[in-house]
């Protein structure tokens, strides 16, 4: 303590320097606790969205399909899917699974037509995503309901009601083209125009026959019991599925676009910080070594009258540790009412957003805090400033007692 | 006509609350051609005096008349051409540029001066010769010995010719062998170059050099 | 002369100090001319790219736009070699071209995919990057064949001169096909492009279509973009009263113009950080080192130098740092961006949405790196003017004596 009192006053004794220290290690810090607090909302709020939007925790489909996905291979299937869903529902760690058939359809108003991505979907469905809550008009479907959910956009462009009629024609299983017409039984709206503009849900038994799918699909999207995490998920349900046509996937495999765009975001936030922090470290290395400079004969005299050598060092130590806490603090309140709004009020981004955009960002954005950033950010700035300071503080220690006394005659 | 007029000098340190009166109204005049020693104990203020003699200083009253010219209360640009081209410094602790050689140190003041650079040449050819550094002209201070050092400062401060040279105590870091010789180099410059010396020291051996001597006990003079 | 001398003598002298202060400087100018280069190369793939594919002025069939179906081929230009003739007359404008598009169903014996259609000239000035892209076959294929990509040359299990059919809906609504040969493949730097397109003449696509001598959209390409507004404005006038909409680039990628303003701003913020805090690293160490020499500027303070003649000397030494900081900081930067340039930087798939292919590419330009080299500059000395002005504000005798 008695340290750290005479490591306050040295950095009081030269306040212009202490303060650019502070300024460059506030900014840094500012830069760390906004931009983890802002990565860590853009994370958890994307992937959240990603898995309750369209992936949920893991998927199954048929050994080839993904190779081929593109052209949404309706040969490439789960076939007997009943069977399949019971026996992973049978296990203890799959709390729900659901079939899926995503197939290629023009959907038409009888005045115009456009084509969309069909997903025949069960009720399950509303259990291994949100749609159930996203939908606005209308209602989501029973086991026994026919119909199909637009967005409400597209809705409203068709001129489309509940309980109008819609036009499906889609080529099936062998190549054909069939026809369909369905009623329209529920409008929704994710926030996100990948599914907002580019799906219409089709209730599974029409879409089955439809395609002349019988009793298959092209996927089952399935939602682990609690406790259960997705990598032992996966290694269960493959062990399973092992000699089978199927293979069970993470969900990541399906938001590949929003992973890598928010890891490369990340990554690229990341090399800034460290090259920021590189330099703040440069400065404090600079600092101390004028600081260690200057008191040389101070330093001398301490060592004469008695102090070791780790007590020199502890002292700078103390002194650059006093600059950081300030520094800090500094940061802390720089960021505070930025971090305010973020959580707050949120910023709109959605709006200046191309709609091909492959991140669901919601309406509005919001930042994320936790309390392990601020300890991040005051762990890297206390270690930046002993980083800058070690060196200079052992040279300081280092130095000989009669030299250090004596230094003061150059020149 | 004396060279420098000084009239009613008076210098107030302030350190806080309390005034400190290092010059108590010091009055005296120097000629050309003077070779004054200023002697006292220390705290008494030949630092101060000298200070203000060379305009590095302003004193918080009276005046200094330097060929007429009263210095006090000039704006720093003429002041620093005052010094620039009519006095020269001689500092205690020698305040060589470390990062020049010898030649470089004493060519400073003549660069700042603008003079050309033939003119130069010769004028450090010279002075290099008079305070004997032929042979390390090419030397950096920190390869020079104190009483070498020395005698670049003096040649610095004769470069542009100074009607006056300035030294605080310039034997004071130097052992008494080589301190005398500075001195005994000062006066013969004072004789031959007819160059006014105002210089201050403890040293009492170096009173039987001086013409002059001004002795200053707390801000005045004494005799 | 002499103030440069003892300034770069001081540098050499203080090798350690020096070398950090460069070092700051050097990050500092190194993480703006990455970021440049990032930016340049977002704009200049925007500008060469995007506006190379979509021109710099589109002539679209009236109500095109406002159908449901983006393939629509509902709405179709009428004498579209009329439009060209008269765009070309236009000042600045370099090429004009028809384009048809329609959706299509490729099939095979046992597959089937769905595509977007292009019909183009062969004689259009906007081939040029396809052209590039081709791997196997030539452009010239489109004449009597069509062009399809790698990939999907892959996933259907085609290759150059197999058959393969197209059934589209004609402009009576009637199911149609024709087989083609696959005259060309081609691949280019965004999958999702590749994915989705295919080419053949504008000419075999209006037979396919029944939409002869209608084209969808003539895109205009001109000498200089700035000069998009009044050749839109020309052509505005000349077809009055016409089923057609006019748009510039601008209009065109509105959503784009503005994401890049976002990303330019987010950048600012970003080199602003990187400013003040290299300022704040580079003024400390500066006033260090200046104060160090407090006493050395005080001895030429006392025999003669005027203040403006120190404040020169310490900015002369800030100048120096900022030279060859600056300098650091570009041969650490330009490597990084020219790396990039060369390779892309894989950001993913959010990349191609942008319309940027699948990795990002820098762009190195002369401006960003005269513009970075001058802020080094100029942070260097603005830490050295700071020291400066602190220093000439003490008397002679307080720095000659400085602590
Ligand atoms: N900058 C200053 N602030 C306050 N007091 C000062 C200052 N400089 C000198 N003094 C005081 O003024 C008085 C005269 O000082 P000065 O340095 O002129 O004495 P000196 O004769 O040169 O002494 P020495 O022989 O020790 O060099 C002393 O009492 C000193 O404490
Ligand atoms: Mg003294």
């Amino acid at each position: 303590m008695k340290l750290f009192k005479a490591g306050m006053k040295n950095i009081l004794r030269n306040r212009r320097r202490t303060s650019l220290n502070v300024i460059s290690l506030a900014l840094g810090i500012f830069m760390m606790v906004f931009g983890l607090s802002w990565g860590q909302g853009y994370h958890s709020y994307v992937y959240t969205a990603m898995r309750n939007f369209e992936a949920g925790d893991a998927q199954i489909l048929n050994r080839n399909y993904l190779k081929e996905e593109r052209r949404l291979p309706l040969d490439l299937a789960v076939s007997d899917t009943r069977r399949v869903v019971k026996s992973l529902t049978d296990t203890n760690i799959v709390k729900t699974a659901s079939p899926r058939i995503d197939f290629s359809v023009k959907v038409s108003n009888r005045m115009e037509s456009t084509r969309l991505l069909g997903r025949g979907v069960s009720q399950a469905e509303g259990e291994v995503t949100v749609i159930r809550n996203q939908i606005t008009e209308g209602r989501f479907f029973t086991d026994t309901d026919r119909g199909v959910l637009l967005g409400e956009d597209l809705a409203r462009r068709m001129k489309l009601n509940i309980g109008d009629t819609l036009y499906l024609t889609a080529i099936d299983r062998h190549g054909t083209e069939n026809f369909m017409s369905l009623k329209l039984t529920g409008i929704f709206k994710f926030g996100f125009p990948p599914i907002d503009r580019q799906v219409i849900f089709v209730d599974i038994e029409s879409a089955r026959s439809l395609l002349d799918m019988r009793a298959s699909s092209t996927r089952i999207v399935v939602r682990f019991t609690e406790g259960t995490s997705i990598t032992e998920g996966l290694e269960i349900l493959n062990e399973k599925l092992a000699n089978t046509e199927l293979t069970a996937y993470s969900w990541e495999r399906f938001a590949q676009e929003t992973v890598s765009a928010v890891q490369s975001d990340m990554g690229s936030f990341y090399v800034f910080i460290l090259i920021l922090y590189m330099m703040i470290i440069i400065g404090m290395y600079n600092s101390m070594s004028m600081t260690v400079r200057e008191r040389t004969g101070e330093i001398g005299t301490m060592r004469a009258i008695g102090a070791r050598r780790s007590d020199i060092i502890v002292l700078l130590l103390f002194e650059s540790i006093a600059i950081s806490c300030i520094a800090i603090i500094a940061g802390y309140l720089l960021a505070a009412p930025f971090m305010y709004y973020l959580t707050n009020i949120g910023i709109d981004i959605s709006s200046s957003l191309p709609d091909s955009v492959p991140v669901p960002f919601g309406e509005r954005f919001y930042a994320d805090i936790e309390p392990l950033q601020f300890l991040l950010a005051f762990a890297i700035g206390i270690a930046s400033g002993i980083t800058g300071t070690l060196i200079p503080a052992v040279r300081a220690s280092r130095l000989s007692i009669t030299d250090s006394l004596g230094a003061k005659k150059h020149g | 006509m004396a060279l420098i007029k000084i009239t009613d000098l008076h210098k107030q340190y302030h350190l806080g609350r309390t005034t400190i009166a290092a010059l108590k109204g010091i009055s005296f005049d120097i000629e050309a051609g003077d070779f004054i020693t200023i002697l006292g104990p220390s705290g008494c203020g030949k630092t101060t005096l000298l200070n203000l003699i060379g305009s590095i200083d302003d004193p918080s009253s009276g005046s200094i008349l330097f060929e007429d010219q009263n210095i006090c209360g000039l704006s720093d640009n003429r002041k620093s051409e005052i010094r620039l081209t009519k006095i020269g410094f001689i500092f205690q602790s020698f305040n060589l540029i470390p990062v020049l050689n010898v030649r470089e140190n004493i060519e400073f003041p003549m660069i700042l001066a603008n003079a050309p650079p033939r003119t130069r040449t010769a004028r450090i050819d010279e002075l290099v010769e008079t305070v004997g550094l032929k042979d390390f002209e090419l030397h950096k201070p920190d390869e020079l010995s104190g009483g070498q050092r020395q005698r670049v400062a003096i040649a610095r401060a004769l470069v542009n010719r100074p009607k006056l040279v300035i030294a605080d105590e310039p034997t004071a870091n130097l052992d008494s062998v080589t301190g005398t010789m500075i001195i005994e180099e000062m006066k013969a410059l004072n004789e031959q170059e007819k160059v006014t010396f105002v210089f201050s020291t403890h040293n009492q051996d170096v009173m039987k050099y001086a013409k002059r001597i001004i002795r200053l006990k707390d801000g005045a003079i004494v005799s | 002369m002499i103030f440069l001398k003892i300034a770069l003598l001081n540098l050499r002298s203080h090798p350690r100090r020096t070398a950090v202060i460069i070092t700051a400087i050097a990050l500092a100018v190194g993480i703006m001319e990455t970021v440049a280069g990032m930016v340049d190369g977002m704009r200049n793939n925007f500008f060469t790219n995007m506006l190379e594919e979509s021109g710099h002025i589109q002539v679209i069939a009236a109500g095109k736009e406002d159908s449901l179906d983006p393939f629509s081929i509902e709405h179709t230009l009428d004498e579209y070699t009329d439009i060209i003739d008269t765009a070309r007359s236009l000042p600045g404008v370099e090429d004009a071209s028809p384009f048809l598009t329609f959706g299509a169903l490729l099939i095979t014996e046992e597959k089937n995919i769905f595509m977007a259609g292009n019909g183009i000239s062969s004689a259009s000035g906007f081939n040029k990057s396809l052209d590039e892209s081709i791997v196997k076959g030539s452009l010239n294929g489109i004449e009597d064949g069509v062009l399809i990509s790698r990939e999907t040359a892959r996933l259907m299990k085609l290759d150059y001169g197999d058959t393969v059919i197209i059934l589209v809906e004609d402009s009576e609504g009637a199911p149609y096909y024709l087989s083609f040969p696959v005259r060309g493949i081609y691949q280019t730097k965004s999958s999702d492009f590749d994915n989705m397109n295919l080419f053949m003449s504008i000419e075999q696509a209006q037979e396919l279509l029944y939409l002869p001598g209608r084209a969808s959209t003539v895109k205009l390409k001109l000498t200089d973009k700035d000069l998009a507004q009044t050749a839109a404005e020309h052509l505005a006038q000349a077809y009055a009263g016409m089923p057609v909409v006019i748009k510039t680039w601008r209009q065109i990628h509105g959503n784009f113009m503005l994401l890049i303003d976002l990303f330019d701003l987010f950048i600012y913020i970003m080199n602003l950080f990187t400013v003040i805090v290299a300022a704040a690293v580079i003024t400390n160490s500066v006033l260090m080192n200046m104060f160090d020499r407090a006493r050395e500027f005080g001895t030429m303070r006392a025999v003669g130098l005027k203040k403006s003649g120190l404040f020169a000397l310490i900015t002369t030494e800030g100048l120096s740092l900022g030279f060859l900081g600056s300098l650091a900081g570009l041969a650490l930067g330009i490597p990084v961006v020219l790396y990039f340039q060369e390779y892309g930087l894989d950001f993913g798939a959010i990349s191609e949405s942008f319309g940027m292919g699948s990795a990002f590419y820098f762009h190195l330009t002369a401006k960003y790196i005269i513009l970075n080299f001058a802020s080094g500059i100029l942070i260097a000395l603005a830490g050295a003017a700071y020291a400066a002005w602190v220093i000439i504000r003490k008397s002679v005798i307080d720095t000659l004596s400085w602590r």
